[in-house]
């Protein structure tokens, strides 16, 4: 305990020391991680907004007239099972029907018909990054199925959304690789900066018997420590950018008269974002700090 | 104790820090090491801490042959010898009984054992009851027994001393020498470099190195 308490010591009596720089140096590793967590909630909303991807079908299966609602569900459970599919929607013949005559075109029709002639229909979206071989190999095990009168398939729609979905990651991950170079580069500094305010302390821990591992902790943590404290630093201010962003994107979506439900940064990418940054702090100050060990140890 | 065998350190083409040292210092022994500013004495100091290499020859410390010293094993090779700076080397931000604690703190020593090591070694330099002081607020000679304390609080077999009166009023160094001589009363082999040759009289019977533009005076290594 005492020694945790003397690490802990060390590292906050180096931000104590330098509470404007380090201040700086959280706020700059905010901003930049900030940036790509905007970006990907921008692209991701106006795609999704504004071309009603998400709407489109993929596979359409539409059903022997006389398969039931009962057997059209076991059906559904059936294709369920596969995991190229993400999602099913079931449309039954009445609200085919109704759908139909909301356009009025099928008015005069439906004087002259006594029963509705139109299908249950299942609509099948695959996974949104499932290959063309795969989809194809999908598609064909549901013809064959019990029930299953004409499937409908549309490939381009797939490959649109992947080809945009891709296009969105690709963007994301290139400014991402980038801005954690560049927190690596804050962060870097930082603990040189740190380093050079101490160096009286490091040369006499080294001359009264202290390791490399002694005097590399407290910058390791406090590497570490501030791409985590920059991180959720950054969470605070993408929340404020998304709270100012809200109401512009939803006029903008309204305009285009699409239906829009805002999508923000997933779990997954919070706390892979502090996971990284957390690493990248602390392998910045381990680089930096055995660089500055190794120049000691030839100086001394 | 502390071996050279035809120890020479160049630091670049012309200028020999030392040239073909020859001495052996053997255990309990009290030792001056003197010589004009740029005679070799600081050079001579770092090679025992192993802060340099040399260029050619070789050192052996407490059986130790340096030129087999890996860098993974310099720390703990330091903390069996204490050293002394003129300048004390202390750190202002933390107290006087943590800055004795270090060498132990740095060799992972249990925080209790360290308490009651640090009290002992203050005892014995008389500052027991400056240990929460801030060394800042020490006089001179205070600041260089706290940095006495810190060099013997992890019981090593050798003692150096850079010039350790180098600051210090007259009386203030014959008490700081007192000290020192005290420490060698219990076998640590003592090693003092320093360029005032009036402390060697205070001395007798102790050994004296005489450098001179890198090369050890044969007739210095005898008895004063």
């Amino acid at each position: 305990m005492p020694k945790l308490m003397e690490l802990v010591r060390s590292v906050f009596s180096i931000w104590l020391k330098q509470p404007v720089s380090i201040g700086l140096a959280l706020f700059g590793i905010a901003v930049t991680l900030s940036l790509p967590m905007l970006l990907h909630t921008i692209m991701v909303n106006l795609g999704d907004a504004l071309h009603g991807w998400s709407e489109r079908p993929g596979i359409v299966l539409y059903l022997e007239t006389t398969t039931s609602e009962t057997d059209a569900n076991k059906l559904i459970d059936v294709i369920s099972v596969n995991p190229a599919v993400a999602q099913i929607s079931f449309i039954d013949k009445q609200q085919g029907l109704d759908s139909l005559l909301k356009g009025g075109a099928v008015s005069v029709l439906q004087e002259n018909i006594e029963s509705n002639p139109l299908p249950h229909v299942i609509i099948v979206n695959p996974v949104i990054d499932l290959p063309k071989t795969e989809f194809d190999k999908l598609s064909e095990s549901l013809s064959p199925l019990p029930g299953v009168h004409e499937i409908q398939v549309d490939y381009e729609w797939m490959e649109q959304i992947q080809a945009v979905t891709g296009l969105t990651y690709r963007i994301v991950f290139v400014f991402w690789s980038l801005l954690l170079f560049g927190i690596a580069m804050i962060i870097s500094n930082t603990v040189r900066f740190m380093i050079s305010t101490s160096e009286d302390e490091i040369h006499i821990i080294s001359l009264v018997g202290g390791t490399w591992n002694y005097i590399r902790r407290p910058f390791l943590l406090n590497g570490a420590l501030l791409g985590f404290v920059g991180s959720c630093l950054a969470f605070i201010l993408f929340g404020l950018c998304v709270l100012y962003l809200k109401p512009a994107l939803g006029d903008l979506i309204f305009v285009y008269q699409s239906h829009f439900v805002a999508t923000f940064v997933p779990v997954v990418m919070l706390v892979s974002t502090v996971i990284l940054a957390t690493t990248v702090g602390g392998l910045a100050a381990w680089f930096t700090t055995t660089r500055f060990l190794k120049n000691l140890s030839s100086r001394m | 104790m502390i071996r050279f065998q035809h120890v020479s350190k160049r630091y670049e083409p012309g200028h020999d820090a030392l040239r073909g040292v020859n001495f052996h210092v053997r255990a309990g022994e009290f030792c001056f090491l003197t010589g004009h500013s740029g005679a070799g004495k600081t050079t001579l100091m770092r090679l025992i801490l192993a802060m340099e290499k040399p260029t050619r020859g070789n050192i052996t410390i407490g059986g130790i042959q340096m030129h087999q010293l890996s860098r993974r094993n310099i720390p703990a090779f330091r903390r069996g010898i204490g050293v002394v700076f003129q300048d004390n080397k202390l750190l202002f931000d933390r107290s006087v009984s943590e800055n004795v604690g270090l060498p132990l703190l740095v060799s992972g020593i249990h925080h209790r054992d360290i308490q009651r090591r640090v009290r002992a070694a203050l005892d014995k330099v008389g500052l027991l009851k400056k240990e929460t002081h801030n060394p800042q607020v020490l006089s001179g000679g205070e600041k260089q027994r706290v940095g006495i304390a810190r060099a013997i609080i992890n019981l090593p077999n050798i003692l150096i001393a850079d010039e350790p009166t180098g600051n210090l009023d007259d009386d203030m160094s014959t008490q700081i020498m007192e000290l020192l001589r005290d420490f060698n009363q219990h076998r640590v082999t003592v090693l003092i470099a320093t360029h005032d040759l009036r402390q060697l009289k205070q001395f007798p019977g102790s050994r004296h190195l005489l450098l001179n533009d890198g090369l050890l005076h044969s007739e210095a290594v005898k008895n004063v």
